[in-house]
């Protein structure tokens, strides 16, 4: 019973964490973006550490649980988060801005993300997870710019809410709970009926909206265009991996038998967003909306690698969801060092001849545009190598035949960021770049060399974890 | 056990972080990357030389094998060997490299990305050649596009950029081709396949037809061969820095080396009609070059031509169904590496002199007896005569080609012939003295090359000369 309790502590520190963060607001006269910081890296820490501690203790048996692929996913959240964090430290403090918000924001986020990933009943999941995706409208009003985003964003919120409610009412209605075990049992026993179906596709469908993927992308773009840096950041890459865990939850047990008949609409989902991020990444001259491009672009080959479902098929799109967002990761890192005369760079054109003035910046932005590409020997070899090599098993040829010519198309892209970058001329003076943003990019350089060098983390060691 | 061949892959990425790493301001002028990358492959021609000297003469045995597990799920392995003939070309393809870094030594800009670049280069490409098995070897042969693409696009004609982008990715439509065909060949057969294993999977009838025109295109795409053979010319011949040009134009050797290591002897059924289509798109594509080369003024697109032609010769060579000729192939890449390198270096240092002196190409050479005589032994070299090992072991190429076809033969050598003439015609242009230099005052005089241009080139002349003799001259036995 002891350990049980314990294993709340995660969520208790966050918790705390938040109280903290809003007393420091409230009574510190002098709380700068270094206090909030603190604050909540201590938290995350704690949280990160405790998770790990009490990976397999279940505090509340019926409704919230953990397990070593619960705990490995909270993990990659929690260092994603702490990195994102102290990125926007550097943002927070280059334009003097408070950042209170921010922090209480990404906390709050994190808490309910991984909240949903521990819960075994859907209400409580779906719950969790609204209130996450529902956070992004704070987010975007950090920043007077994005008010019309923020606006926006709550029409995607309130059909989200709907969704959500009709899915979980007609489940409800049907078995008369909302734990796991009961709905699992459910949908395997009787035969799938017009309400259970449009119930389990309702719950899908909002997964796959805050994945991200076409046609239900759209909210992304004026989010990444209008936001502020640090909540794009985050928006765009850590609640990704919470999303995914939670689609492999429904699809292998909850929802299965929906899944598994919606799987020609799912293959379409995948094959659409792949078209879409591949063709409108060639369009895009707003650097944030063409990286929203290549997310949509990774989600949907993520869902084609995810296919019928199988162990196999989980396993080659988690590596390349985790080797792709590791890049983008990188890349908004990168983004964090092209700056102007204090204003941060958004235009593709504004970065034209950075590898002049900043070599390394430009190198590292090389570096994880040809792995996004799954160019060999670097990261992304991995991912697009795992993702065809879980199609060639099952024969999907017509898939993979689709999937890379979506990576020749996306290619097309990248190159022409890189040319930009590389062969134009210089068009603007670059600010000086904070050592903290190269600091990150070298530890990100360094994990995936490690990564590379030594695959069996990334592959075997994962594989062991995930089954 | 040394691993030399891991070693000879490695040294230039070393190279390479230091070059990047390595101080480059106005004060330096890019002498120490230039310094570091000079003795980079100064160390890898010493580890090459090594090698070559371990392994047993001959073509097809792989021998020195490392094999480095690199993933366990899905099983690959980083599998290497090399035979001379491999070896052969890595060393050829370093001398090349090297002299085009003796051409690029007073490079006023872009040291830095340029070194960086081609020693990433150089170890990709040498992983390529020393590749065993079939996903060691897709993984150099992908991994080669992007230094060429940054060196071309940084250092190439800004007017050609769209050409180089189009190239670009139709290299990487061919990269992603032989991807899924080794992929589904990795499914399909035993784990780790080594490159000779492949042409004794059975796929059936649709599979194989899928696969091997999958493998068809992919090497295809290296290659300057009707019908993308333009968008190559464009973006190699508009190069103006000698060592970027040497690199581009050694890129048609991977497309070759790819048919020489996929392409089994005996043809399956299914891929008869590719090879009978690719044979008359070569003899074609090489007349049509050589017939361009004649009548462009533009010496750069006459040294690609050059270039070009031999290779699809060569490759040419490599579809005779005897493996005994592939080391005359070998023997004869060799020189001609060394030759157009050379060539490419001593034209860019003319036209510099000619650009900054506002002077006609018509007797340059007049006004530069060492530029002459290192100008005059090149061109001689690469026009056939025996100054050489492409002498001998063209004649040995040419006479199994007319063993196999005669009709296929005869155009081969009509292009050959042409592409001679070609050469020397503008050697004779450049030697004959149109105006009398007397007539010139000193300041419009071309300037000649210095004593030390004229001992290094006489080293690559002597390595030439060497190899007519005995083309594995370094080899032990």
């Amino acid at each position: 019973m002891k350990y049980n309790i314990a294993a709340f502590l995660p969520e208790f520190f966050l918790l705390l964490t938040v109280i903290t963060a809003i007393l420091a607001e409230l009574f510190r006269s002098r709380a700068t973006p270094k206090t909030f910081y603190t604050i909540a890296k201590t938290g995350m820490i704690a949280a990160f550490l405790a998770s790990v501690v009490f990976y397999n203790q279940t505090p509340l048996p019926g409704y919230y649980e953990n397990n070593a692929h619960i705990t490995l996913f909270k993990g990659v959240v929690y260092v994603l988060s702490g990195s994102c964090m102290y990125l926007s430290l550097k943002w927070f403090l280059g334009l003097d801005r408070p950042s209170f918000a921010f922090y209480l924001l990404v906390l709050l986020s994190v808490l309910f993300l991984t909240a949903a990933l521990s819960a075994v009943n859907l209400a409580v999941m779906f719950a969790f997870l609204t209130a996450a995706f529902a956070l992004n409208i704070f987010f975007m009003c950090l920043d007077e710019e994005s008010f019309t985003a923020a606006r926006r964003l709550v029409g995607t919120v309130l059909a989200v809410i709907v969704l959500v409610i009709f899915g979980l009412t007609e489940i409800y209605m049907q078995t008369g709970s909302l734990n796991f075990d009961k709905v699992a049992a459910m949908y395997v026993s009787s035969p799938l009926n017009g309400r259970a179906y449009s119930a389990g596709a309702a719950l899908l469908a909002v997964v796959f909206l805050m994945l991200g993927a076409a046609p239900f992308h759209l909210w992304q773009y004026e989010t990444a265009e209008k936001g502020i840096l640090p909540a794009v950041c985050f928006i765009n890459t850590v609640p990704v991996f919470i999303y995914f865990a939670v689609l492999v939850k429904l699809a292998g047990s909850l929802l299965a038998p929906v899944y598994m008949t919606m799987y020609p609409a799912v293959l379409g989902f995948a094959l659409l967003s792949v078209a879409v991020g591949a063709l409108s990444a060639n369009g895009e001259s707003n650097l944030r909306r063409l990286f929203v491009c290549i997310r949509v672009f990774v989600v949907g080959v993520v869902l084609a690698a995810l296919g019928k479902y199988s162990l196999n098929n989980v396993f080659g799109s988690f590596v390349y969801l985790l080797v792709s967002l590791l890049a983008l990761i990188g890349i908004h890192t990168v983004f964090y060092g092209l700056k102007s005369k204090g204003v941060y760079l958004k235009q593709l054109q504004s970065i034209s001849g950075v590898a002049e003035s900043k070599p390394y910046l430009a190198a590292a932005m090389l570096f994880f545009m040809v792995s996004l590409l799954g160019m060999p020997p670097l990261l992304g070899f991995l991912g697009i190598l795992s993702v065809t090599n879980v199609l060639v098993s099952t024969g999907a040829y017509a898939v993979i035949a689709a999937v890379l010519f979506g990576f020749l198309v996306m290619a097309a892209a990248y190159l022409r960021v890189i040319r930009v970058m590389y062969f134009d001329g210089r068009s603007v003076l670059f600010d000086r770049t904070d050592r903290g943003i190269y600091l990150m990019l070298a530890i990100n350089i360094i994990l995936v060399l490690i990564l590379l060098i030594n695959p069996r983390f990334l592959l075997t060691d994962i594989e062991k974890l995930l089954f | 056990m040394v691993p030399y061949l891991l070693l000879i892959t490695i040294m230039p990425l070393v190279g390479m972080i230091f070059v990047f790493t390595a101080k480059d301001n106005e004060k330096t002028k890019g002498r120490n990357v230039l310094n570091v990358a000079i003795l980079t492959v100064g160390m890898n021609l010493f580890l090459i030389v090594r090698a070559l000297n371990l392994i047993k003469p001959g073509y097809g045995n792989l021998q020195l094998s490392e094999s480095y597990n690199w993933i366990n799920t899905p099983q690959i392995n980083l599998s290497f060997g090399a035979d001379s003939f491999a070896m052969l070309l890595i060393f050829g393809v370093h001398l090349a490299v090297l002299i085009g870094m003796w051409g690029v030594r007073n490079a006023a800009r872009g040291q830095k990305p340029r070194m960086v670049f081609v020693l990433l280069f150089l170890s990709m490409i040498n992983g390529f050649f020393m590749a065993a098995d079939i996903f060691s070897f897709f993984i150099f042969f992908e991994a080669l596009l992007l230094p060429l693409y940054m060196m071309v696009g940084m250092f190439g004609e800004a007017r050609r950029r769209n050409n180089l982008f189009r190239f670009m990715l139709y290299n990487l439509c061919g990269a992603f081709l032989l991807f899924a065909a080794i992929v589904v060949l990795y499914n399909h057969g035993e784990k780790n396949l080594l490159l000779g294993g492949i042409k004794n999977l059975h796929l059936g009838s649709a599979g194989e037809t899928a696969v091997w025109t999958a493998i068809f295109i992919a090497f295809m795409s290296r290659i300057p061969i009707w019908p993308f053979h333009s968008w190559i010319a464009s973006v190699n011949s508009g190069i103006k820095d000698p060592l970027v040009f040497i690199s581009a134009n050694i890129m048609p050797l991977t497309g070759i080396y790819g048919f020489m290591r996929f392409w089994p002897k005996t043809v399956p059924d299914t891929i008869v009609l590719q090879v009978a289509v690719l044979e008359v798109i070569s003899v074609i594509t090489m007349l049509f070059i050589a017939l361009i080369a004649w009548v462009n003024r533009d010496i750069r697109y006459k040294i690609f031509s050059f270039a070009s032609i031999y290779y699809i010769f060569f490759l040419l060579g490599v579809f005779l169904p005897t493996d005994q000729i592939l080391l005359n192939v070998g023997y004869s890449l060799f020189a001609c590496l060394l030759i157009f390198a050379s060539m490419e270096v001593l034209v860019s240092y003319q036209l510099s002199e000619q650009s900054s002196k506002n002077l006609s190409a018509g007797g340059i050479l007049s006004s530069m007896p060492k530029m002459s005589k290192a100008f005059s032994f090149m061109m001689l070299a690469g026009a056939g005569f025996p100054l050489s090992a492409m002498f001998i072991n063209n004649f040995v190429i040419m006479a199994g080609l007319m063993n196999y076809s005669l009709v296929s033969a005869l155009a081969a050598a009509a292009a050959l012939l042409l592409i001679s003439v070609t050469l020397l015609q503008e050697l004779y242009r450049r030697k004959d003295e149109i105006n009398p230099v007397s007539a010139l005052s000193l300041k419009d005089k071309a300037k000649d090359i210095s004593g030390g241009d004229l001992f290094f080139m006489t080293a690559v002349g002597v390595i030439l000369l060497l190899s007519l003799f005995n083309p594995v001259w370094f080899m032990k036995g």
